[in-house]
Order: structure tokens, then C-alpha cells, then sequence
């Protein structure tokens, strides 16, 4: 019985609950017709959780969703933008330095573009406010930047699905594991299991990527530290960059939104709870 | 009429927890015993709490500190006001409604 009582309970919003809880589970325990006010109490409760789905309650969650959604857009955005600075900057910097600035140090230019997009991604993640757990955040994310690798390159649609959909996956588990032990105050040890999780999580999305590119293993693993960090493609046997040009903007990319990820999972502290009515609401 | 009309399908029970508060404060069990010698049908929590919870909303009534591990509850003046008002509508409708019963 009592198993029961919690069981409809639970069935209420938790402002309910919180409020009207402890009285209603007394009179089921004092029922007289134990079934009939449990039927009772479950039906009333769901009737509560209609209710409670008006815009007015659903608004932080829409706004939280469409804000993950267009943080890999913007995210795209802010890494074309530091792209081209820093594309301008080498090329005045080659112009003024001339034969020691080679095409070589070029390829440095989206790894120093995608290292603020990164950083900001992580400040940006620590004033985020969400409605729900930091756990869901990389499904939202990975909702974003599926139509914006689709847009960027021209592989077909297949392997970008898989490589961001592998993206989304596993740092879905990360995030779960990092926001749970967020919630037991052990957040060192969430920021190491999102940081080298995260690195994993990219190299396994950017290695289904350039395995569809290459057909190699060799250059698919290298894939993702060569065109990350702007080292010669020809160490992964791809000496025309053929690979590192197909992958587009997809290491910087996943490399921001693993940064917002793991920012979400390890500074926020996600409020589950739903917010109470107000009378106004309530009529 | 401030309030009752907008209850829909909860108008009665939401009324039912108003005259049995009439009487003075009631916490939950009391308020489903007095609403079963009223009605002769014993209102299930989930309902009673529902009207409770709308009532407490629109601040017709309010919650007073607990008794015996129980919170009683009482009416506003708002909520006495809102009583009246609604027993006297629903008198002046009875009292058409059986005077035209007897005409025809």
C-alpha cells in the first residue's frame, strides 16, 4: 500500500507534491475505499500534468532547447569570423616576414581560430541556465550542428550523420557520468572525464568521418589531432590535405561544442524542479 | 462572481470544500467526512486536494500553521464573499427552476 501511495504521488508535479504531498498520502492511508482514492489521486494528477503544460511553464524548456540548438550555428559562425582574422593576420604577417612564414604555419591558422571559439564556448556554458539536466545538452547540440556540417561539406549525408551522431552519443554518456558526479561535488573529476572523454568523442566522430574520406584506419585515427592542431597531413599519409580539406569546419566544430558540453556538465547546476504556479496561471 | 465560474468540472467539489470551511478551519480528513454528510458521497484526495489547491490559489482560502501533524485550512474573507455570491446565485436559479416546475 504504501509503495502504491508513493507510487500515485509521484504521479503529481513536484510543486504539487512538494505542497499537497504528505496530506493527500494521510488520507490514502486512512482510506476507507484504498483503491477507489488511489484511482482517484492517479487521475488527478495526471489532470494536474496536463494542466501544467502551458506555454507559460514550457517557455525556459523551448528556450534552453532553441538556445543548444543554435549554439553549434553560432559556434560555426564565431569560427568563421576568427578564421578569416586569423587568415588576415598571417597574411600580413607573411607579407612583413615573407619566407619563414611558410603554407606550413598556415595550417595552424583553425587551430588558432578554433581555440577562442573553444574558451568562449566554456564561458558561454557557465552562464547558461537550464531548465533540465546538463546531461541532455549534447542532444540538443548535436540537433544543431547536424544541419550545419551538412550545409559546410558535400560528402553526403551519411557518414556527417554518423560522425555527429557518434559525436552525440557518446558525449551524452559523458555528460551523464560528469553531471552525476557535478551533483556529488567531485568536480574535478567531472571536468577530467569530460576533457579526455570529450577528445575521444571528437576523434572517434572525426575518425567515422575521414574513414569514408580516406579508407584508411591510419589516416582516420590521425585524423583528428593532425586537423586539429594544424600538423602536417602528410604524418597521416595524406600529404595533399585531401582529408584535412573534407573535414571542413567538423573537428573545430565538435571541438566547441565538447568545450560548451563539458562547460553545462560541470559549472551549472542544473534545477530540475518545475516552478510553482502562480494564481494568475493557475485560473 | 469572483472565481467559482472558472473552475469548470472542479466547480463543485471546489464549492463542496467551501461550505464545509463555513463552518470554521478543517484540515483534509475532516473536510471529506463533513463533504460526505453533506453530498453522501465521500470526495477521493486527489479531488479534494485539487479544489483545495485551485481555492488556495485564487486565495479564497488559506492554509493555517499544522495541528496534530495535520494543516488545517480556512476561509478568506475573499473566499466568504465568493460563497455567498455563488449560494446566492445558485438560490435565486433553484428558486426559478422549482417555480416554474410547479407551473407546468
Amino acid at each position: 500500500m504504501n509503495r502504491a501511495v508513493r507510487l500515485v504521488i509521484a504521479l503529481y508535479p513536484r510543486h504539487f507534491r512538494d505542497r499537497y504531498g504528505p496530506e493527500i498520502a494521510d488520507l490514502l492511508s486512512h482510506s476507507r475505499r484504498p483503491l477507489r482514492d488511489l484511482a482517484d489521486v492517479a487521475r488527478c494528477a495526471l489532470a494536474e500534468r496536463v494542466r501544467a503544460l502551458t506555454y507559460a511553464r514550457l517557455r525556459p524548456y523551448v528556450h534552453a532547447t532553441t538556445g543548444l540548438i543554435a549554439a553549434p550555428v553560432a559556434f560555426a559562425g564565431a569560427f568563421l569570423v576568427f578564421y578569416t582574422l586569423c587568415a588576415w593576420l598571417f597574411a600580413a604577417g607573411a607579407a612583413v616576414a615573407g619566407a619563414s612564414l611558410t603554407a606550413g604555419s598556415a595550417r595552424l591558422v583553425p587551430a588558432l581560430a578554433a581555440l577562442p571559439v573553444a574558451a568562449g564556448a566554456v564561458w558561454l556554458a557557465g552562464h547558461a541556465r537550464l531548465p533540465f539536466t546538463s546531461a541532455l545538452a549534447p542532444a540538443g547540440l548535436t540537433l544543431g550542428a547536424l544541419p550545419v556540417m551538412l550545409l559546410v561539406t558535400d560528402l553526403g549525408s551519411w557518414p556527417v550523420t554518423a560522425a555527429v551522431g557518434a559525436w552525440g552519443l557518446t558525449t551524452c554518456a559523458l555528460s551523464t557520468v560528469a553531471t552525476a558526479q557535478t551533483r556529488r561535488g567531485h568536480r574535478r573529476r567531472a571536468v577530467l572525464t569530460m576533457a579526455f572523454g570529450g577528445l575521444l568523442a571528437c576523434e572517434l566522430a572525426v575518425a567515422a568521418y575521414s574513414l569514408t574520406v580516406s579508407g584508411s584506419m591510419g589516416t582516420a585515427v590521425a585524423a583528428y589531432p593532425v586537423t586539429s592542431l594544424g600538423i602536417d597531413p602528410s604524418l597521416m599519409g595524406d600529404p595533399t590535405g585531401r582529408v584535412a580539406d573534407a573535414m571542413a569546419i567538423l573537428p573545430a566544430l565538435l571541438t566547441a561544442c565538447t568545450a560548451y558540453a563539458l562547460g553545462l556538465a560541470t559549472t551549472t547546476r542544473p534545477d530540475t524542479s518545475t516552478p510553482a504556479p502562480t494564481p494568475q496561471e493557475a485560473t | 462572481m469572483s472565481g467559482l465560474t472558472e473552475f469548470g468540472r472542479f466547480s463543485e467539489p471546489a464549492l463542496l470544500v467551501l461550505v464545509s470551511l463555513a463552518e470554521g478551519p478543517k484540515h483534509g480528513y475532516a473536510m471529506q467526512d463533513d463533504i460526505a454528510a453533506i453530498t453522501g458521497d465521500r470526495p477521493g484526495p486527489g479531488t479534494l486536494y485539487g479544489a483545495i489547491r485551485r481555492l488556495e490559489d485564487l486565495a479564497l482560502i488559506e492554509a493555517l500553521p499544522e495541528r496534530e501533524r495535520r494543516k488545517p485550512y480556512q476561509l478568506t474573507a475573499a473566499g466568504r464573499a465568493a460563497l455567498q455570491a455563488e449560494l446566492s446565485r445558485m438560490r435565486a436559479v433553484a428558486g426559478t427552476g422549482l417555480r416554474r416546475l410547479a407551473l407546468s
